[in-house]
């Protein structure tokens, strides 16, 4: 038997108690969770294009960030980071120092974890987000990466390299992370095609698949196929 | 620990530590193994297991269980399976495998299959997977589709195929037949770009063919220039035509890109066009040369009517110059594309710019003259942001450099200079390097401007300059005909190093604070002498000699080599100072390391003082002026010592004899064997190394031997050398130092078996390589076990190789042994 | 002209979305290449020129969507500036195809993304069709192809 693996299904949303407000509007923002006190939120669920799943919200804040750290980075939080997929630190980005922050954790974190760093402080400009991404994003396993999310600014739409920004870009980083050991429904999702199947072709096969199914009586298997014909067929209509 | 926190690890309670990514992937695969082995899967089931292979194969996994069973879903009725079979068959196998045998067959079915979907994945899989025997046997169900077929469709597909199994088996070229392409051309309605894609491909590949030497002979029964060239030549009008229009055509929605018509298609015909050239010229075949005008005047069109702001446009006017200078067509040309070229400096996209230097750089043996004339683009690009536009800047700045624009052009590299930082200290240490070459090979007859070059170059990257390279530009000041230019120079040095107010000059301008002690040592007695009132507040005796204090202070636990320099200028300051004070001040410095811990200025300090308290008559012969260092023509063929390693590399030996090497203790120690003065400047300045002379056995001998035995074994083997040679008289180690930025450092080491004279070493590179040989160290004479060390700077790209050749006498035989071999090294630069 | 010898799709936090490999390498080369090509390339500043030299060949690479599109190509006969239109076409193409192309739709369609490949660069890298409409209506056909075989297998 295999050795059973815990989903690693927990993201992490985390700032400091001054920007308690910044963090409800991000939970309600990016994962529409309206919550103000839980600080566990259970089987939150998330969607895009191809996927369904779900994960937990852990809502935690601090006073001091580098003391929240050096909790976080001792042998008996192990057990938590593992099972972490991803952490959000809701931050201004001048009063930390990412060094000491990124440092100590990217050590000691699981490598499939993201850390994504969202700025919340008005004047800090996309010039030094993108600079601190540069400085960042190389050398670790760990997807790392610092966004903008200000008020003022606009933190949505697209750079020059059409890549997306703010909370658009978390939205990304969460759907493209690989969710060890978690279920993901797929969605059904398909390409259009680009012929459609002629009218009297659609007819012959619908009249083929009834005769089929009044062959098959009454029965489970009768059931599936009324289900699979209808919706193969439904996509040409 | 917070609540929160607390809370968390209760919520996961008692998770046991994840296996990490990779234990989860081979679980993984794992399980598609076994599942792509049950047979009784369903289509549907195998397909997501394949697509799941695939996804690993992205990752980087193992993946080759998968091969078969990729296979399988091929030889599926369902299109579905094979698509996917294809997909996953060109991506989990390569054209070595041999399981490529087993796709012969289905590739044979699918190629005569009726849905035209199955017959063009054949024709995509062929073209990845291709071997030499998959070409033979399926080249006819190929050249089938393009004789037959109305479909431009599959006939661009196969045609592309084709044109991959001709260079797989060039055998082929027996059955392919032009007429096949003639009536596709012919035939307007199937023409479409792809198609015209595919027959540039099929002609490509036959025209490369007959431009490989290895298969000039017609000794497999074909005669390349009538059977096959003047055939293809039929369709060079058909060409012109089509390039021509394809090039000014307006915009055509589909092709277009920035409104350029197809710049890929145009690009192909460009060069293929170029191709048929080059064969042409190589088998004098006229029925292509007769073309030769019309292909120059299209050439000129294209280049003069190609929009030139956007990308799509330079690439096709890109592809167009490496058309003009690979053919090296007429001259009007040649300056139309480097003035092309030029134009892509003047934008401000790096990518052209890049392509544009790097082109340029290749072409100015052809074109010197109108690649200089744009200098002034090409210096704009030193200031470039990005690093790579000035590498490429700087490489081209050196190789337009001659005696017209050298003032200019020197100029431009100290704006340059000025402006470097650590982060290029490559660039730093590249112009350097070739500064010091062209005072070398180009006359300046402005010395003083030289010697300011220096000044400004030491003053601004001095920190960057290497102790091999400080030595270069000793020689160059050294050589410097006038004695008022050197005095100048030292002049100017002194003024900005005494002035307290300066901050010019850090601690760690190493390069800097060296030249300047080697110079008063040589020429301080001249600044002294003809110092006029201005300048004598700040220099003079008391303020040259404090000086030397305070940086024997500030280096005496950090930096040996000044200490070094600083005891032998003190040696020479006992007869060039007049105050007894002074001199008595220099004497305590080198008496100051007697007892030193490092044994190389213990064994200075002593011996220097034993010279101190000599008589100054004989001193004054000992310590006189360093001679002139003769330099010798430099000859493209001996790369050896004769060539420019005389002026790069004797210093090593001239001025570490007296400075600082090890071999200085050979010298001094031959004091305490009671050698005349004579005999001793001979020894200190002597032609033991010397290049003009070759070395006379005897008395290199009748020195060396009184010598401690461990003294002449000045060259250890590096731990880390590998040996690449053994023969009977001797073993060759190589280690390699550095190698980046396209220029590496390697240092051999010849250990003689038994005694080993007048060893001449010869090394070749490839050609893409330029190689820059050092002297061999201490000596060309290696006694038995002993070790010489010579060094080797490589620039270029490619592979490291080398080819050496050495001719030695052994044992003191009168002939010459030759030996050759050749070694490889891993690193590419 | 275009002879590519490998194209390598990469996350802004480098990791491999996609591969292809247009010359017979070994294995281990090719590991190496993505190995030292990956962190080369993600430390390229923004502003520098999009063409380095890499080994014994040269590298085309461009910034689309969070991903970098990495070309290996072969020096002096490929044209730098024209690989970069190809890619350009590449991501066109793709953008057509999927509707504004992100890199979750290169995660989950990997497989489409070299049905389109394959239409647009086939043999040893050389560019087979530059017409992005034609390079779609063929991929879709092969699409609505294995639909139907879907449709059929169940009515079956």
């Amino acid at each position: 038997m295999d050795d059973y693996q815990y989903p690693q299904n927990k993201i992490l949303v985390l700032s400091h108690d001054s920007h308690y407000f910044s963090q409800t509007q991000l939970l309600k923002d990016l994962f529409q969770c309206n919550t103000t006190s839980a600080t566990i939120v259970k089987g939150q669920t998330w969607e895009n294009k191809y996927y369904r799943t779900s994960f937990d919200l852990y809502i935690d804040s601090f006073t001091s960030l580098p003391e929240w750290i050096k909790d976080f980075v001792t042998p008996e939080c192990e057990p938590l980071r593992n099972v972490v997929a991803g952490i959000i630190l809701i931050t201004d980005t001048k009063s930390i120092n990412p060094q000491e922050f990124l440092q100590r954790l990217v050590g000691v974190m699981h490598p499939n974890t993201f850390i994504m760093l969202v700025n919340i402080n008005e004047e800090v400009e996309q010039d030094e987000i993108d600079e601190l991404n540069e400085t960042w994003n190389n050398g670790f396993t760990n997807v790392i990466e610092f966004v903008n999310w200000t008020k003022s600014r606009a933190t949505i739409g697209h750079n020059e390299y059409g890549e997306r920004l703010g909370l658009d870009r978390v939205r990304e980083i969460i759907d493209t992370h690989d969710w060890l050991d978690c279920e993901l429904q797929p969605m059904v999702t398909r390409v259009e095609p680009a012929y459609d199947m002629p009218l009297e072709q659609l007819i012959t096969n619908l009249q083929s698949a009834r005769l089929k199914f009044k062959s098959m009586g009454n029965g489970d298997e009768a059931d599936v196929f009324a289900n699979e014909t209808a919706n193969e067929l439904s996509k040409y209509l | 620990m917070g609540s929160s926190l607390r809370s968390f690890i209760k919520d996961v309670r008692g998770a046991k530590t994840l296996a990490d990514e990779r234990a989860i992937i081979t679980k993984q695969s794992a399980k598609i193994r076994t599942k792509l082995r049950d047979d009784h899967l369903p289509h549907e089931k195998r397909r997501v297991n394949i697509q799941k292979l695939l996804y690993l194969y992205i990752l980087g996994e193992k993946t080759h269980f998968g091969q078969v069973e990729s296979i399988n879903l091929i030889a599926s009725d369902d299109f579905v399976d094979k698509r996917l079979g294809y997909l996953a068959a060109t991506l989990l196998l390569d054209e070595s495998e041999d399981l490529l045998t087993l796709l012969t067959n289905m590739l044979n079915n699918d190629l005569h299959h009726p849905n035209k979907y199955a017959v063009s994945l054949a024709l995509t899989s062929l073209g990845f997977l291709s071997s030499p025997e998959l070409a033979r046997d399926l080249y006819p169900d190929v050249e089938n589709i393009i004789k037959n077929s109305k479909d431009p469709f599959l006939l661009k597909k196969a045609l592309q195929c084709a044109a991959k199994l001709i260079s797989k088996d060039i055998s082929l070229l027996e059955i392919f037949n032009i007429e096949d392409i003639t009536k596709i051309l012919s035939n307007h309605s199937i023409c479409t770009h792809g198609v015209l894609l595919g027959i540039t491909k099929i002609l490509q590949s036959v025209l490369l063919i007959g431009l490989d030497p290895e298969n000039g002979d017609d000794d497999d029964g074909i005669d390349y220039a009538n059977d096959v060239l003047s055939p293809l030549s039929l369709l060079l009008r058909d060409f012109f035509t089509r390039l021509e229009n394809l090039n000014s055509k307006n915009i055509e929605p589909g092709y277009d890109v920035q409104g350029i018509c197809d710049p890929f298609l145009q690009c192909e015909m460009i060069y293929t066009l170029k191709l048929y050239f080059q064969v042409g010229e190589l088998l004098n075949s006229n029925h292509v040369l007769d073309y030769k005008d019309n292909f120059c005047d299209l050439l000129t069109r294209i280049a003069t009517n190609t929009d030139s702001t956007k990308n799509s446009g330079q690439a096709i006017l890109y592809e167009t110059v490496k058309a003009i200078f690979s053919l090296n067509l007429n001259q009007p040309l040649r300056v139309l594309g480097v003035s092309i070229l030029a134009k892509f400096l003047v934008g401000k996209d790096n990518n052209t710019k890049y392509v544009s230097l790097n082109t340029l750089l290749k072409v100015v043996p052809q074109e010197p003259t109108a690649v200089q004339r744009h200098r002034k683009f090409i210096s704009h690009c030193l200031q470039d942001n990005d690093i790579s536009i000035r590498m490429r800047a700087l490489e081209l700045s050196f190789a337009i450099l001659d005696n017209s624009n050298l003032v200019d052009l020197i100029d431009e590299l100290m704006k340059f200079l000025a402006k470097q930082d650590e982060d290029s200290k490559d660039l730093i240490i590249y112009t350097i390097d070739h500064l010091i070459d062209t005072f070398d090979t180009h006359t300046v007859k402005d010395e003083n401007w030289k010697l300011d070059v220096f000044l400004n170059v030491l003053k601004l990257v001095g920190p960057f300059i290497n102790y091999e390279k400080i030595n270069d530009i000793l020689i160059i000041i050294n050589n410097t005909a006038q004695l008022s230019d050197k005095c100048n120079f030292l002049r100017k040095l002194l003024i900005i190093s005494l002035d307290e107010k300066s901050m010019g000059i850090s601690d760690e301008n190493i390069g800097w604070r060296l030249v300047l002690i080697w110079c008063i040592g040589e020429y301080c007695d001249l600044l002294l002498n003809d110092n006029n009132e201005s300048n004598a507040k700040i220099i003079n005796e008391s303020s040259i000699t404090n000086y030397l204090l305070t940086l024997q202070e500030c280096y005496t636990t950090t930096n040996h080599k000044i200490i070094n320099y600083i005891l032998t200028t003190a040696l020479k300051l006992s007869i060039k100072l007049q105050g007894p004070k002074n001199i008595e001040k220099l004497r305590q410095v080198i008496l100051g390391y007697a007892d030193s811990t490092d044994l190389l200025l213990q064994m200075k300090s002593n011996q220097y003082e034993i010279l101190f308290n000599q008589p100054v008559s004989v001193k004054r012969i000992v310590l006189e002026t360093m001679p002139k260092f003769e330099k010798v023509a430099e000859k493209q063929e001996n790369v050896k010592k004769t060539s420019k390693n005389p002026v790069s590399n004797e210093p090593a030996d001239l001025l570490s004899d007296f400075l600082n090497d090890d071999n200085k203790t050979e010298a001094i120690a031959a004091t305490d064997n009671n050698v005349g003065p004579t005999d001793l400047l001979e020894e200190i300045f002597g032609e033991k190394k010397d290049t003009k002379r070759p070395l006379k056995n005897g008395k290199e001998e009748s020195i060396d031997q009184p010598l401690p035995a461990s003294a002449d074994s000045n060259v250890i083997l590096p731990s880390n050398a590998a040996k690449i040679h053994d023969s009977a008289s001797l073993n060759v180690y190589a280690t390699l130092l550095s190698a980046n930025s396209g220029l590496a450092h390697i240092e051999l080491f010849f250990q003689a078996k038994s005694i080993i004279s007048d060893l001449q070493t010869f090394c070749a590179v490839p050609k893409a390589q330029k190689l820059t040989l050092g002297q061999l160290h201490p000596s060309s004479t290696i006694r038995a076990n002993q070790i010489c060390k010579q060094s080797l700077k490589i620039s270029g790209s490619g592979k490291l190789k080398l080819r050496v050749k050495l001719d030695f006498h052994l044992d003191g035989s009168p002939s010459t042994t030759n030996e050759q071999f050749d070694h490889k090294f891993d690193t590419t630069l | 002209m275009t002879q590519l010898k490998y194209l390598i799709l990469v996350s802004r936090q480098g990791k491999i979305r996609l591969k292809k490999w247009y010359t017979a390498m070994s294995a281990g080369e090719k590991a190496k290449i993505v190995k030292n090509l990956t962190p080369t390339i993600l430390a390229r500043k923004p502003k520098m020129c999009n063409i380095i030299e890499y080994s014994d060949h040269k590298v085309v690479y461009k910034r689309y969507a969070s991903l970098f599109f990495i070309v290996g190509v072969t020096p002096d006969v490929d044209n730098e500036l024209l690989t970069l239109e190809v890619i350009h076409r590449f991501v066109e193409t793709m953008d057509t195809y999927f509707g504004n192309v992100c890199e979750l739709d290169i995660i989950f369609n990997f497989n489409k993304v070299y049905d389109i490949l394959n239409e647009m660069v086939m043999c040893d890298g050389s560019i087979a069709e530059s017409n992005k409409k034609e390079v779609l209506h063929h991929v879709t056909v092969m699409d609505t192809m294995e639909s139907n075989d879907n449709l059929e297998r169940v009515l079956s």
